[in-house]
């Protein structure tokens, strides 16, 4: 045993800004339904029920400036009160009809939801944050703030912009959370040299980075990804160990891919009657993604030979998959050298969204970690105040995608797009500069210029396009939020702010209400104290 | 479900590169800048597209330059790089001897060695209209040899032709 190593779990929460009022029911909303009802409001729970149960551990858990946007709004979060009755209602009429294998599946997805109301509309008052920052206060969650709507930086034209990025994305997490994060994630861990110093100039004390970044730095440390080292201005990074997290990860080489648990692509909404979809959960009459699944990985066969699915068999299955896991984190502790500490990064909504026995996994995951006691379960910043000697490294630039490059974000298909994002952020550096001082209608147009070029900016636009899954919805919304930002800067060029249109587009994305449009203006140095 | 339309062009002589990886790259040019379309209305959209054109690229400080040829109206280029320090890049047309008439040039922070990661921030910046650069004396400063992180001299200057 190696009392001095320990271990960290990081949960990267994201999801880009989606919010149609101009719609009764809009199917990209039910993203973040999906997410909250599978994945959020299921891990906020366990992490009650443990904290209950006096089980001792830390969660790092980041929350993306957009992703608070989202479930700080009235519209949102009374839409997905909505969205939970349709699905409650949809399932006790399956509950009438399913045949008998399926009946343990149907009570199972309905006591979910029925926990996802009694939490959301009790504990969380509506506001799913409230909890997050209860969590935070006990000290069961180091809460870590994001780029504002999760740009890939190194791809951005000026070092202003990675500065908006990251100041708005600090800014918004003090609205939320009423205090300054200690540390940011890196939207897909990208990073480019240099980048340290916006981070440290943001106030902020650590990033977090692929162990790769590390790897190949310069030079690389001696302590491998077992622990986190300082960049040459003094800003910490913390890498995540790729082998680890890899086990729980992928779905070819991983555990969420035994066949014992549920397949995630065959979902309800295809097998039912639409006009009954319809009824239950609103929108068109066509079939859809209900969130709803019935069946089990069960092996390499079609769709339509999946076999039902067994959720008493599906959790044992994690609970061993959880001690295996547990093995392998002990093993690597055990190898560390002291004050080490091994790191793992997931999204959030692996667990319970595309890995649907996830959650359970985690939860015992902690309890394992617990009741062994050889290791603790830390937070990053209290890694970082207990005090060690670091290593000095300059990171290479990486992401954790694959190849380690950003080349999904910018291929053919998606390429399109770094013309208009990097002339559209050079022309509001430019204008920020020029209209520093503005106040009244023209600071208002470029504050919603500011708005709208970083949501133009969302890298999860180039990865929809790039992957093909709601490519046109991504490809629409880049387009408008670009069309936007290009009429806006137009007005303030032309010395003519038109404050209707402005006030059209304020109201249709509400977010970032403390946007200040300077933080795109080049620093002006001080002179020097004589 | 496709969204408005956007511009075509924004009225720029401009180079743009963007890492993607080690040794990869993408670049993004446009061609449609005071003196580009100056030099349209005089040669007429024909003969202007149709001289050889190509992207000059030299990677460190005595990185080794190399051409290579494209179609000026493809707009973009994605490119495979060796090398270690700063990829400089210019746009133009290959003249007569070593004579190189630069539109646009665009710098990228340090590229890796072999085992390295990735490059720094990408950096460009348009070109003034500007004359031909005239040497390859000078053509090595443009995109060879200059200031790190700093649009060559030569490039605001110009040179004779």
């Amino acid at each position: 045993m190696n009392a001095g190593a320990a271990f960290a779990i990081v949960l990267h929460s994201h999801l880009p800004f989606v919010r149609h009022p101009e719609y009764p029911v809009f199917l990209e909303e039910e993203w973040l339904f999906e997410a909250l009802s599978e994945s959020y409001l299921p891990l906020l729970d366990a992490a009650f029920r443990l904290k209950g149960e006096n089980v001792a551990f830390r969660l790092n858990v980041t929350v993306s400036p957009t992703l608070c946007e989202m479930l700080a709004d009235d519209l949102l979060m009374s839409r997905y009160e909505w969205y939970l009755e349709g699905r409650l209602s949809f399932l006790e009429e399956e509950r009438q009809i399913v045949e008998r294998p399926f009946l343990p599946v149907v009570e199972m997805y309905i006591e979910r939801y029925v926990k996802c109301r009694d939490l959301f509309l009790g504990p969380c008052r509506r506001r799913p944050l409230r909890l997050f920052r209860l969590l935070r206060d006990a000290g069961v969650f180091e809460l870590i703030t994001c780029p504002a709507t999760h740009a890939l930086l190194p791809l951005l034209a000026t070092e202003e912009g990675v500065r908006a990025q990251i100041g708005v994305g600090v800014e918004n997490f003090r609205r939320h959370f009423g205090d300054s994060p200690g540390g940011i994630w890196l939207s897909e861990c990208a990073y480019s040299p240099g980048m340290e110093k916006t981070i440290a100039g943001e106030g902020l004390d650590y990033f977090l980075l692929d162990g790769h970044a590390l790897l190949t730095g310069d030079p690389p440390p001696a302590s491998g990804v077992d622990a986190p080292v300082r960049c040459p201005n003094g800003v910490v990074v913390f890498p995540r160990n790729a082998d680890l997290s890899e086990r729980v990860w992928s779905r070819d080489h991983g555990y969420p891919g035994d066949v014992r648990y549920r397949e995630f692509h065959r979902d309800l909404g295809f097998e039912r009657d639409p006009s009954r979809l319809r009824r239950h959960l609103g929108g068109a009459a066509i079939k859809r993604n209900t969130g709803i699944k019935y069946y089990r990985i069960t092996g390499d066969v079609d769709l339509s030979e999946k076999e039902p699915y067994d959720p008493t068999a599906a959790e044992s299955t994690a609970d061993r998959h959880a001690a295996h896991f547990v093995g392998l984190v002990s093993g690597a502790v055990r190898d560390a050298a002291p004050r080490r500490l091994i790191t793992v990064a997931f999204d959030t909504e692996l667990f319970g969204h595309w890995w649907h026995e996830g959650l359970r996994f985690l939860e015992t995951v902690i309890r394992l970690v617990d009741e062994k006691g050889s290791f603790p379960l830390t937070g990053l910043s209290e890694f970082l105040f207990e005090g060690s000697a670091m290593e000095t490294v300059q990171p290479a630039a990486s992401s954790w995608g694959e190849g380690n490059s950003f080349e999904f974000w910018l291929r053919d298909g998606n390429d399109w797009i770094y013309r208009h994002l990097r002339h559209g952020e050079r022309r509001l550096v430019a204008l920020a500069r020029r209209h520093r001082a503005s106040t009244g209608l023209p600071e208002r147009v470029l504050n919603q210029a500011a708005r709208e070029l970083l949501l133009a900016q969302s890298s999860d636009w180039a990865f929809l396009i790039a992957s093909g899954d709601a490519a046109s919805y991504a490809e629409k919304r880049t387009k408008e939020h670009l069309s936007r930002l290009l009429d806006l800067l137009s007005m303030i060029e032309r010395g003519k702010p038109d404050r209707r249109r402005l006030e059209i587009l304020e109201k249709r994305d509400p977010l970032f209400p403390e946007i200040d449009f300077r933080l795109f203006a080049p620093v002006v140095s001080s002179p020097p104290v004589s | 479900m496709r969204g408005p339309e956007l511009p075509v062009s924004y009225g720029e002589d401009r180079l743009d590169i963007i890492v993607r990886g080690a040794g990869s790259i993408f670049l993004l040019w446009e061609l449609d800048g005071r003196r580009s379309r100056r030099e349209r209305g005089a040669m007429g959209d024909e003969r202007f597209f149709s001289r050889r054109w190509a992207i000059r690229f030299a990677v460190g400080c005595r990185g080794r330059r190399t051409d290579e040829a494209i179609d000026p109206r493809a707009g973009k280029l994605y490119a495979s790089l060796n090398g270690v320090g700063r990829c400089r890049a210019a746009i133009g047309v290959l003249g007569e001897g070593s004579i190189f008439h630069v539109y646009a040039v665009a710098v990228t922070g340090e590229l890796p060695g072999p085992a390295g990661g990735l490059t720094g921030f990408a950096a460009a910046w348009s070109v003034p209209a500007s004359r031909p650069v005239a040497s390859s004396r000078e053509n090595d400063r443009a995109v060879g040899h200059g200031e790190p992180g700093r649009p060559s001299r030569i490039m605001r200057s110009g040179g004779g032709s």
